[in-house]
């Protein structure tokens, strides 16, 4: 019988190009690379056991635990939810694509889903003393976005302090002030510019669990409506941050 | 004896859902599950409840994974119990870092649900085989004894020997369709009713008391009960009950009673709820404040030694901080052990914290 026999092509010869090494990988920071992987780890965790829990207890188990079951995978599909939206959000607001879009409303209406939303995260509000200096009770301004700031650093404040956090609202002629003051960790005062890039943590929350995302979101969604961040912070001490916008 | 318990496995693990899900598929194969949410409840948890396995997360705050394993074992749980992690790490490094400081089993999220029950298994069978060991000398006490002793959560009686069959007449075959109460005379068990609701709830560890009990024939006859904790759930627990007769009762006797109470207690350190809480609270603090006014009882190295050793650091790290040798941080912290007279650094830790000699 003939055998046949292949001649491997000339790679030299065209059209054959030589792929130059790929360190596009090796230019992302492996750090976050291992933050995200971690982050979703665990809600994936979460719906995978479940989904084989049910798989194996199949039509035996009873009603009761199977809702426990989907509701665990829900919750988790949710986290999983807001973490791509935040990343989302972050990415539309370095190509500018945010945009607030302005109503008029109570100023009091800022903090009206702030505990629920705290306490399906399983955070402590309790701790939050919230206090009202309100010149004008109504403000034009956008009310989501607002929300979004304000759930995002008070979480970052009961996250990282043990005692109690004031959350003060002021509104003048001129200004909406927000400030948060917590007894807590600390920033390091060299971090003070990098924890508002997406996916920095400082290096003294290394223990802590988070992707680094909230501050990013916080600084996109302030800079879309023009406002300011300052930021005051003392290692073991605590932490304030007033976030002021333009009436 | 040869009753069948329920394995028990504490979970720490700072996700709640997560927690929740493994806590589900653990029971669903019949284990009792204990959850911490925290590494510093986790050590807590890990003396309260005296677990058979333990199930443990790495990027935890207070008081991380690794902290954890260093601190049980320092003590003499993890001489014998099974240390599994669990982490959303896939770093090769990481899990290598595990392995090495000796943890049984390494998972990574998300893990597969039969995997990690087989590695439970496993580690189980080979820790239960070490248990009968221990069991032995147990077993010999209960089957011979003179006595009737025992074993109920409360209300039914899982297993008796022979002088309790004997001695109350009954058939052994359904042993477990008798509550105590049914031997017991109803003004007696009035009177350590309440005994008995506390031991189970973990708000007592033994009672002893005379009375009345009544056998299957009808016929009364006085005794004392000892009953002590056995073994705790998460909800109950399972008693052991000593009987023995009052007219009988003499030196032997008590000697008896003296060696049984001894082979009962396991070695345990006990840490009450207050005391976990303030635990918890210095491995949350990473700066402890040495005080030396307060009491020169410890040499200056000692306390290093110790308060270093509170942050659940390793002995090699110990040794890194304080430039001394693996070896000098262990003669001291046999020192420590001496003078405090305790069996473990953990017992230090208490005995420091009990007598404020360790101000924070």
């Amino acid at each position: 019988m003939f055998s046949k026999v292949f001649y491997a092509p000339n790679v030299d010869a065209n059209p054959y190009k030589l792929i130059q090494r790929v360190d596009s990988v090796n230019k992302v920071d492996p750090q976050i690379l291992n933050t995200i992987s971690h982050e979703l780890r665990t809600p994936i965790a979460i719906i995978s056991s479940n989904i084989q829990l049910l798989k194996d207890s199949g039509s035996q188990a009873d009603l009761c635990f199977r809702n426990e079951c989907l509701e665990l995978c829900a919750e988790s599909v949710e986290s999983l939810k807001s973490f791509f939206d935040s990343i989302q959000l972050i990415t539309m607001a370095a190509k500018n694509q945010i945009h607030p879009s302005f109503s008029v409303f109570r100023v009091k209406q800022i903090t009206h889903n702030l505990f629920v939303v705290l306490a399906k995260q399983n955070l402590n509000f309790k701790r939050i003393t919230l206090d009202w200096d309100l010149m004008i009770p109504k403000i034009t301004s956008d009310l989501y976005f607002l929300q979004l700031i304000i759930i995002s650093i008070c979480s970052n404040a009961i996250k990282f302090s043990r005692g109690e956090i004031n959350l003060t609202i002021q509104t003048n002629q001129n200004h909406l002030v927000l400030c948060i003051q917590d007894r807590g960790i600390g920033i390091p005062e060299d971090e003070f510019d990098l924890i508002f890039s997406p996916f920095y943590r400082a290096r003294n929350i290394s223990r802590i669990p988070g992707a680094g995302l909230g501050l990013a979101v916080v600084s996109a969604l302030t800079n879309s409506m023009e406002g300011e961040i300052f930021l005051s912070s003392k290692m073991g001490l605590g932490t304030s941050i007033i976030i002021r916008f333009n009436l | 004896m040869n009753l069948n318990l329920q394995s028990k496995i504490l979970v720490i693990e700072d996700d709640c859902r997560l927690s929740k899900t493994i806590k589900n598929l653990l029971m669903h194969y019949g284990y009792d599950i204990c959850c911490a949410e925290n590494g510093a409840i986790g050590i807590q948890k890990a003396f309260e409840y005296n677990p058979d396995l333990i199930l443990c997360d790495i990027h935890m705050n207070p008081v991380d994974g690794y902290q954890v394993y260093h601190v049980l074992k320092e003590s003499s749980i993890l001489d014998h119990v099974p240390f599994i992690f669990i982490t959303g790490n896939s770093d090769l490094q990481d899990i290598r870092f595990g392995m090495d400081l000796g943890a049984d089993d390494y998972f990574v999220k998300p893990f597969d649900n039969e995997r990690l029950i087989r590695a439970v298994e496993k580690r189980l069978t080979k820790y239960r085989k070490l248990k009968e060991v221990g069991r032995s000398e147990f077993n010999a006490l209960f089957n011979l004894s003179p006595d009737g002793i025992f074993l109920f959560d409360g209300q039914v009686i899982f297993d008796a020997n022979h002088a309790f069959i004997d001695f109350l007449k009954i058939n052994k075959e359904i042993l477990t369709s008798y509550s105590l109460e049914d031997f017991i005379e109803a003004d007696s068990y009035k009177i350590i009713k309440e005994n008995i609701s506390m031991c189970s709830n973990g708000l007592l560890n033994s009672f002893s008391d005379t009375v009345c009990m009544v056998s299957k024939e009808g016929k009364e006859i006085e005794v004392s009960l000892y009953v002590s904790v056995y073994e705790k759930y998460s909800g109950y627990a399972l008693m052991i009950g000593l009987v023995t007769l009052n007219s009988s009762k003499n030196a032997k006797n008590d000697v008896f009673i003296s060696d049984f109470l001894k082979v009962l207690k396991r070695e345990n350190v006990k840490v009450s709820d207050r005391l976990g809480e303030k635990l918890a609270e210095v491995f949350t603090k990473y700066n402890i404040k040495i005080d030396r006014n307060i009491n020169t009882f410890f040499s200056q190295r000692e306390y290093e030694v110790l308060c270093l050793s509170m942050e659940g650091q390793p002995i090699k790290t110990i040794a890194d901080k304080l430039y001394i040798s693996d070896r000098t941080v262990e003669k001291h912290r046999a020192n420590l052990m001496e003078k405090t007279n305790s069996n473990n650094m953990i017992e230090v830790i208490i005995y420091a914290l009990r007598n404020n000699l360790v101000k924070m």
